[in-house]
């Protein structure tokens, strides 16, 4: 360092002196201020120390734009020596800086200065909204001065953060969905509140399958319920959950400035809730658990959901509940039918995927997942998101473990979802209003041990049946021997039951007169025609009814997918004090009878012995053939499929079975059935589907 | 009656006439207006072209016997001397640091307590000089990158990891900066009130100014002085605001 300096001799009797100052410049300190918090101010080593900063830390943070902090610094420079001053900000591993502030003369003059800041910085590909956000935090601001002196303290820097303060979650929006199915779920997830409530918060919250599919004949036995449920839900239905981001304002309070987030990358996890058991009786409780038991110390998440080799997600890396999507990046609007995020699959935690947020559009600062939950009715799932504590210089993070806990991370949680599956009840028609009426919720608490919704979507009994008596007379016509059977009068009004007929005796004399046979040949006629006496028109008659009131209810199908009831006080019944024993019936014989319309007729009112037989337990049964359940072992033979039920050993009166003696209960094995689990894997003897 | 020029004071100019007391030059009656304090009270602080009165030749006769030895007594020329301070940051002195002079005088010595260089019979006519002090010693640890912060559980938000920046390192001052040599122009150094003392002297304090600044450069570094020696928040620029100041600052011992 050289320079020239004006010095003055001193004469012999005078003391005056020279004083020649080294020149010097440097930063004192730099440092960030808002709301009496500031950033820690740093010099090179080699700089004079300076004391500490009151209320100084690294942890600094604000809200860009939407709080402005002052920069503060200080500068040594006595002498003006400063030739050039700059502000320049940082972020982790990129040595260019993302914006510069080349200060003014004023601006760097010897003493203290402060200016203020909300963050804005230039515009570029990565901060687009022209705001630090939270993808690059945090930053290094530095100030750097060059002159012409010895710069003792050429640079001073300080830290600063843009934080997340907590996650928010959302139903994202409809027109994200593709399927008509997708949209019906989504609208029953929102229901009549906002988005954010459709988030379940400490509740569960159903995510309702319709399924409305039915056994169409022979197919009780052979998994044909699997199948049909797989081909109508797949892997599961699709939900859109946002998360929305929100920044940690300088005192630590929760702001929404969406501009603020960036690119950054949430977790979704989820993890599994204990199945509550407790709802079943003892012997679904011992098969279920067992069965739920299955492999659940070898699959990650650790689950009562329905395993892989069941037919559910849990085990199956290949099949996530958060699937990968392509997404369509930053736009100023949505494109209908299509997923706006880019998801993708964790390498290590499998179960797991990691969502991306725009960095802006109408998007901007928020991500999501579609969450893809399996099809299986009584899965239940909680799911996170996790935004890292620690995010690496290129935007990765510690997240992706096959730990069971994620810790470090801000998190926010849905309690919790589960699936349901849901069965639509369409019809409702009873002969008369005085017939007592089918409780429903009764019904339905059966069902709901299996995870399904039995909805009254009937709009209530129709009582009378219109037309009745047409239609039945229409379903006999061209019958002479069957209509001569049938009652004279409106079959409508003049009884409760499906059909009304004549006593054996007025039936012959019916016949007798409507064909002219003579007696003997009236009496060959029903002997060929097994009628030759009471016990025999007996099964006569139930067989008239079997064809003609059961296309007479054809006529009264909805024509929505769904259940159709039928109810009578009496299948049928006759003059001579005959009547039907029977209590009710499932029918593939119903004209309208499809994969998804289904009938069955109830046609006893009081029977049975108290509440351990009653018309409800009837329904159930018969639900339960319209849903593909076979007899259970007790009922009459031939319909019977032991191997589909609980062993007979540990629960004997299934309610597909005919035993009256206790209380009938759907047996564990009808129960995972109808929740969709894939029958080939299940077997009778419980404790062989526990595998650990 | 000389006319002073860049390097001359009353010391150097009564010694270039001959005269081995300054005094007998300063003290000379029609430079009592020169001498008030308002004007040029130091006399080896003049300014450039001020107008200096000399006294005629005073030749001195003796009548003395030639039978005899007489011994004539003559007064040694009263030297100056070159009294310098070296200050560091922050107006400090620097004690104990390695000086050399050369030029002006061969010397060498380190800086007293009070940061001085005295040099002694200083010859009058010597108007350049080279000063050469080691004045600091770096510490090069700055340069040294620094350790990554170890974390064993992150928080939120996580320790300043200030390996991962990447923005370059400060330049730091050159080690050959820890020498600094001043070029003396000795003599220079003008009368307090005059801008040119002015500028001297911020210079020598360690400022950009000196006596070629034009007026801007000037008041720019009058204020970094006022801003810095006098804590006035609102400087004005104006150099005769900080003369008096300025010459107590520098030139008193």
């Amino acid at each position: 360092m050289d320079r020239t300096v004006y010095v003055a001799r001193t004469a012999y009797d005078l003391t005056h002196v020279n004083r020649l100052a080294i020149p010097q410049l440097g930063v004192i300190s730099l440092y960030l201020e808002i709301g009496g918090k500031r950033s820690k101010p740093y010099l090179i080593d080699t700089a004079p120390p300076q004391p500490a900063l009151p209320n100084s830390s690294d942890d600094f943070h604000f809200v860009p734009e939407l709080e402005t902090p002052k920069i503060k610094y200080e500068i040594d420079d006595p002498g003006a020596l400063i030739t050039e001053a700059k502000l320049q900000l940082f972020h982790r591993g990129k040595s260019e800086f993302i914006w510069e502030k080349v200060l003014t003369e004023d601006e760097y003059t010897h003493g203290e200065h402060e200016l203020d800041w909300n963050g804005k910085i230039t515009r570029d590909t990565d901060f687009p909204e022209e705001l630090i956000t939270v993808e690059h935090s945090p930053y290094k601001l530095k100030l750097t001065i060059k002159g012409d002196g010895y710069n003792y303290s050429p640079a001073a820097w300080t830290y600063l953060h843009v934080l997340v303060h907590s996650l928010e979650l959302e139903l994202g929006p409809k027109s994200c969905l593709s399927a008509a199915r997708d949209k019906q779920i989504w609208d029953q997830l929102k229901g009549t509140g906002t988005e954010k409530a459709a988030i379940p918060s400490g509740t569960v919250k159903k995510v309702v399958l319709l399924s409305n599919i039915f056994s169409t004949g022979a197919d009780k036995a052979d998994n044909t319920l699997y199948n049909e449920y797989q081909a109508l839900w797949d892997n599961g239905p699709n939900i859109p959950i946002f998360a929305n981001i929100y920044v940690k304002a300088s005192d630590d309070t929760k702001k929404d400035n969406p501009k603020a987030i960036g690119k950054v990358r949430l977790l979704w996890d989820w993890e599994g809730i204990d199945e509550d058991v407790s709802i079943h009786f003892n012997k679904a409780r011992e098969y279920i658990a067992d069965s739920i038991n299955y492999k659940k110390d070898k699959t990650k998440p650790k689950s009562d959901n329905c395993h892989l080799d069941r037919g559910g997600k849990r085990g199956d890396d290949s099949n996530s509940v958060f699937p990968a999507q392509a997404g369509y990046g930053s736009a100023p609007s949505l494109t209908p039918d299509s997923f706006p995020f880019k998801v993708e699959r964790c390498s290590q935690r499998t179960w797991a995927s990691y969502s991306e947020t725009w960095r802006d559009g109408v998007l901007k600062g928020k991500t999501g997942v579609i969450f893809k939950p399996s099809r299986m009715a009584g899965d239940r799932y909680k799911i996170a998101a996790y935004f890292p504590h620690l995010r690496k210089p290129d935007g990765t993070d510690d997240l992706d473990t096959k730990e069971d806990k994620i810790v470090h991370a801000i998190q926010v949680s849905a309690e919790s979802f589960q699936v349901w599956r849901e069965l639509h009840l369409v019809t409702y028609c009873k002969k008369k209003s005085t017939i007592p009426s089918l409780n429903f919720v009764t019904v339905g608490n059966y069902y709901s041990k299996a995870y399904i919704s039995v909805e009254d979507k009937t709009g209530g009994p129709v009582s009378p049946m219109a037309a009745y008596d047409t239609n039945l007379r229409a379903a006999l016509a061209g019958s002479v021997d069957k209509t001569a059977a049938l009652a004279a009068g409106d079959q409508g009004a003049i009884t409760e039951a499906g059909a009304k007929f004549r006593s054996y005796a007025d039936f012959k004399t019916e016949y007798q007169t409507r064909t002219g046979l003579s007696d003997d040949d009236l009496r060959d006629w029903l002997n060929a025609n097994n009628v030759a006496n009471v016990a025999a028109y007996r099964g006569y008659l139930e067989a008239i009814a079997d064809d003609a009131v059961v296309k007479a209810c054809s006529n009264y199908f909805s024509a929505n997918s769904g259940i159709n009831i039928f109810q009578f006080n009496l299948y049928w019944e006759a003059g001579g004090g005959l009547e039907s024993g029977t209590n009710g019936f499932a029918s593939t014989d119903f004209a309208n009878t499809t994969r998804n319309k289904a009938g069955f007729i109830q046609c006893r009112v009081n029977y049975g012995a108290g509440s351990q037989n009653n018309m409800q337990q009837t329904m159930s049964h018969e639900m339960g053939h319209i849903c593909f359940l076979p007899h259970a072992p007790g009922a009459p033979a031939g319909g019977i499929v032991a191997e589909l039920h609980d062993q007979v050993s540990h629960w004997d009166s299934c309610i597909m079975s005919y035993n009256y003696v206790r209380e009938r209960q759907f047996c564990g094995l009808c129960l995972l059935r109808m929740r969709g689990w894939d029958q080939n894997g299940l077997n009778s003897d419980s404790s062989k589907n526990k595998k650990t | 009656m000389p006319t002073v020029a860049d390097g001359d004071c009353i010391v150097s100019i009564a010694d270039q006439l001959g005269f081995r007391d300054y005094h007998s030059v300063w003290d000379y009656a029609p430079n009592a207006a020169l001498k008030q304090a308002t004007n040029r009270p130091n006399p080896n602080q003049l300014a450039i072209n001020d107008n200096v009165q000399v006294p005629a030749d005073k030749t001195k006769s003796f009548m003395k016997a030639v039978d005899q030895t007489w011994i004539f007594a003559v007064k040694a020329r009263k030297l100056p001397k070159l009294r310098i301070i070296i200050l560091g940051g922050r107006g400090s002195p620097l004690a104990g640091k390695k000086w050399k002079l050369t030029g002006a005088a061969t010397a060498s010595g380190t800086t007293k307590d009070d940061g001085l260089i005295d040099i002694s019979d200083l010859d009058p006519q010597v108007k350049d000089g080279t000063l050469t002090v080691e004045w600091h010693k770096s510490k090069r640890s700055a340069t040294k990158k620094p350790k990554p912060a170890k974390i064993d559980r992150p928080t939120y938000p996580r320790p300043i990891d200030a390996t991962e920046f990447e923005d370059d390192a400060p330049v730091l001052p050159d080690k050959a900066d820890d020498t600094i040599v001043w070029t003396l122009k000795i003599g220079s150094s003008q009368s307090f009130n005059v801008l040119a003392g002015l500028q001297g002297r911020l210079h020598n304090l360690g400022s950009r100014c000196d006596t070629s600044s034009d007026a801007t450069a000037t008041a720019k570094c009058v204020k970094a002085y006022q801003r810095s020696k006098l804590d006035d928040t609102n400087p004005n620029g104006t150099w005769s605001d900080i003369q008096g100041d300025l010459r107590n600052r520098h030139d008193n011992p």
